[in-house]
């Protein structure tokens, strides 16, 4: 089932394009472009929702109400579910339309290695997958070379491998970064996600060196679809990539008490003031 | 707590690199390919080229006598099926760029930890290749021809020396034949070429056959070339089987045989009937001087959200009976005649890519070898009942009556 409902059409419309294209890195550029579009309405939808969930963590009422049951959790999560009810948050708003674009997006890496059919098996399976009005024949064997490298193989530990994986840790590190959303003071999820924007990078870069360089492909132009449709809903944080100097205790002139906040997810109206370059004003800002 | 944390994730990201490589380790077109089997009848030793080794392994018995290399090597992986020289010599192309040559009469053993492993006696590389061998080579008088996906075919003399080169439009994935006198090279490029073996001149080079060639091209008695196309002229996601006249590459049938699925090997051909299966699970009898189908063996229509099973591998033809098997591990035998299937088993967790060959042992029995993609076992022996006389690699833990399985 996930093979005909999912595969099968990316399958084939992959084969379409290289068609027309007669070049398959063009056609897995074109192709993430048009799945990223037509998963438009749910990215836009899941970032919707992500800030209205901002707004209400950042709202005064629900920093109060914590405070007021901060020793009865049940009684916290039920005034929580009620100030979701009165604010029209739908807590799962944020998640289900990501959920729903994980299939697409793992259908999609599935899809180029199939139809790479770089080696005997591979091409073999390929035959299952299309759909009789595309005349396979001609398509096989599908032209693997873009900008001289063949897509079905991996680059490996060489001078042009280490340059496409940096390509592909470098698009994810500013995707990662520009998408960010500000973090709350204090917010567990911070270190995490700061964690994740330091260790995703190398991870896709690693993966880059060692899988067919069509997915270093995909990599590279799904981050900058990425990059792009966030930059067009002005959902981008571009500050966030000018590295901030760590904070040293003392010179916070405000809020002494409250935990410290990661150094590159700052609150949105920080961000999007020009800067006064000084850690101090910064932190003032946050309150 | 903050110091753990940094360790802690660390160490997280750590592990996962470890796992992903396990998944991606080696040469990724290692799990791409099947097993690679060529059979020494005089000496009673099969050659098994898959996975980081090469094995030698006695007929009569299944034990492993030896393996190439000794000790595993990173990136070193094999799937092209070894040939062997008039001078003893073992040839064979890797998944990382390089031929090698080793003779499996001169056996050294090697420490490998607390292992004793016999290895034959390495004679010589070949480095020329900038990209991987799926093909096997093929041996004629003294030289060795050698298909690379690079477009590129390699003549190579017993000492590794290049004696020639030739370009083709696209890869080569299979071991060429020959006629002794000519070399038959498939193309991906939806050609075969006759070329000469002394000079490398093309002698000629066929008209575009509808599809990617893929497999070895079977040589009739009469001088005809049979060859199966993954594609056709005629049918969306059908193949052809195309007859040539291997002095001047003519199409000697009017048109060439279409059929509903692609044809990925060489047909098996006796008596001027040739027999082959396609990718859609069913298997044809046609008459080689005119590429009329004679029956056809098919399967039921799959079920929603399925497929039928594909059969790739050049079939066997013993006797009276056709055996051969499909991707999802099932063994059938038909009867020549009819066509009708005489028994099936089923191989578990197996499935079955690679032609399937017979050893005549010196007292006339025969041994059915059969490499699987899919088990730790990659190869088994059966009897001609489809009855398991032994796998490889053996492991006392693996219940032998387990193996085989009904096909229903």
């Amino acid at each position: 089932m996930w093979e005909t409902l999912i595969i099968e059409p990316m399958v084939n419309s992959l084969l379409v394009i290289y068609r027309f294209l007669g070049n398959f890195g063009v056609a897995i550029i074109l192709f993430t472009i048009l799945i990223r579009l037509l998963t438009h309405p749910l990215t836009a939808q899941q970032l919707k929702s992500t800030h209205k969930m901002q707004e209400f963590q950042k709202s005064k009422e629900w920093i109060e109400t914590q405070k007021k049951y901060k020793d009865d959790k049940t009684k916290l999560q039920q005034e929580q579910m009620k100030m979701y009810q009165q604010m029209g948050i739908n807590p799962l708003g944020s998640c289900l339309p990501l959920l729903i674009q994980f299939p697409i997006i793992i259908g999609l890496y599935q899809a180029i290695i199939r139809v790479l059919g770089g080696a005997p098996i591979q091409l073999a399976d390929l035959y299952h997958l299309v759909y009789p009005f595309i005349d396979i024949s001609k398509l096989v064997p599908i032209n693997n070379i873009f900008l001289g490298l063949n897509l079905s193989q991996p680059l490996g530990y060489t001078v042009i491998g280490f340059v496409v994986a940096a390509f592909v840790a470098g698009t994810t590190f500013i995707q990662s970064k520009v998408m960010a959303p500000p973090a709350q003071p204090g917010e567990q999820g911070a270190q995490m996600t700061q964690a994740m924007n330091m260790y995703m990078p190398l991870l896709m870069g690693y993966l880059a060196l060692t899988f067919a360089f069509g997915l270093s492909l995909y990599f590279i132009a799904g981050n900058i679809i990425s990059i792009a449709q966030y930059a067009m809903m002005g959902k981008v944080n571009w500050r966030n990539l000018i590295p901030t100097r760590l904070k040293i205790p003392g010179l916070t002139s405000s809020a002494p008490s409250a935990p410290e906040p990661s150094t590159d997810q700052k609150p949105e109206k920080t961000t999007k003031k020009p800067s006064s370059g000084t850690p101090t004003k910064k932190a003032s800002a946050k309150k | 707590m903050k110091k753990i944390r940094p360790v802690l994730l660390i160490s997280t990201f750590i592990f996962v690199l470890f796992l992903l490589s396990a998944c991606a380790g080696g040469d990724p077109t290692a799990l791409n390919t099947w097993p690679g089997v060529t059979i020494d009848a005089e000496k009673q030793i099969a050659y098994l080229a898959f996975g980081n080794f090469v094995q030698g392994i006695d007929l009569q018995s299944g034990e492993s006598l030896w393996r190439f290399p000794a000790k595993q090597e990173r990136n070193l992986s094999f799937a092209a099926p070894p040939a062997l020289t008039a001078d003893g010599q073992l040839v064979v192309g890797a998944l990382n760029k390089i031929v090698y040559s080793f003779d499996p009469n001169q056996l050294e053993t090697v420490a490998d930890g607390d292992n004793q492993v016999k290895t034959p006696a390495q004679k010589w590389m070949f480095e020329g290749a900038d990209n991987n061998y799926y093909g096997g080579a093929l041996v004629l008088g003294e030289k060795v021809f050698i298909p690379n996906i690079n477009f590129i075919l390699y003549a190579l003399n017993q000492t590794g020396q290049e004696q020639w080169k030739f370009t083709a439009e696209n890869a080569l994935w299979s071991t060429p034949a020959t006629d002794g006198e000519t070399i038959y090279l498939g193309a991906m490029d939806h050609k075969i070429y006759a070329l000469d073996p002394e000079s490398g001149r093309t002698i000629w080079i066929s008209e575009e056959l509808g599809g990617a060639i893929v497999g070895t091209p079977t040589l009739g008695p009469d001088g005809q070339l049979f060859i199966g196309a993954i594609g056709s002229s005629f049918e969306n996601l059908g193949g052809d089987v195309h007859a040539l006249d291997a002095q001047t590459g003519r199409m000697l049938w009017d048109q060439p045989l279409t059929v509903s699925a692609w044809v990925w090997s060489g047909p098996a051909l006796q008596d001027g009937i040739l027999y082959f299966g396609d990718l859609n699970g069913s298997f044809y009898a046609a008459q080689a001087a005119d590429g009329k189908i004679i029956w056809k063996n098919e399967l039921p229509a799959p079920a929603l959200f399925s497929s039928n099973p594909k059969i790739l591998g050049t079939p066997l033809i013993l006797d009276d009976r056709i055996y051969y098997g499909d991707d999802r591990g099932v063994l059938r035998i038909l009867d020549k005649q009819s066509g009708e299937e005489l028994t099936c088993r089923k191989v578990q967790n197996s499935k079955i890519y690679g032609p399937i060959q017979n050893f005549v042992a010196p007292d006339g029995s025969n041994t059915i070898l059969v490499p699987l993609n899919g088990r730790a076992e990659t190869l088994i022996a059966l009897d001609e009942e489809l009855g398991l006389k032994w796998f490889f690699p053996f492991n006392e833990k693996v219940e032998k009556d387990k193996i085989l399985g009904s096909c229903q």
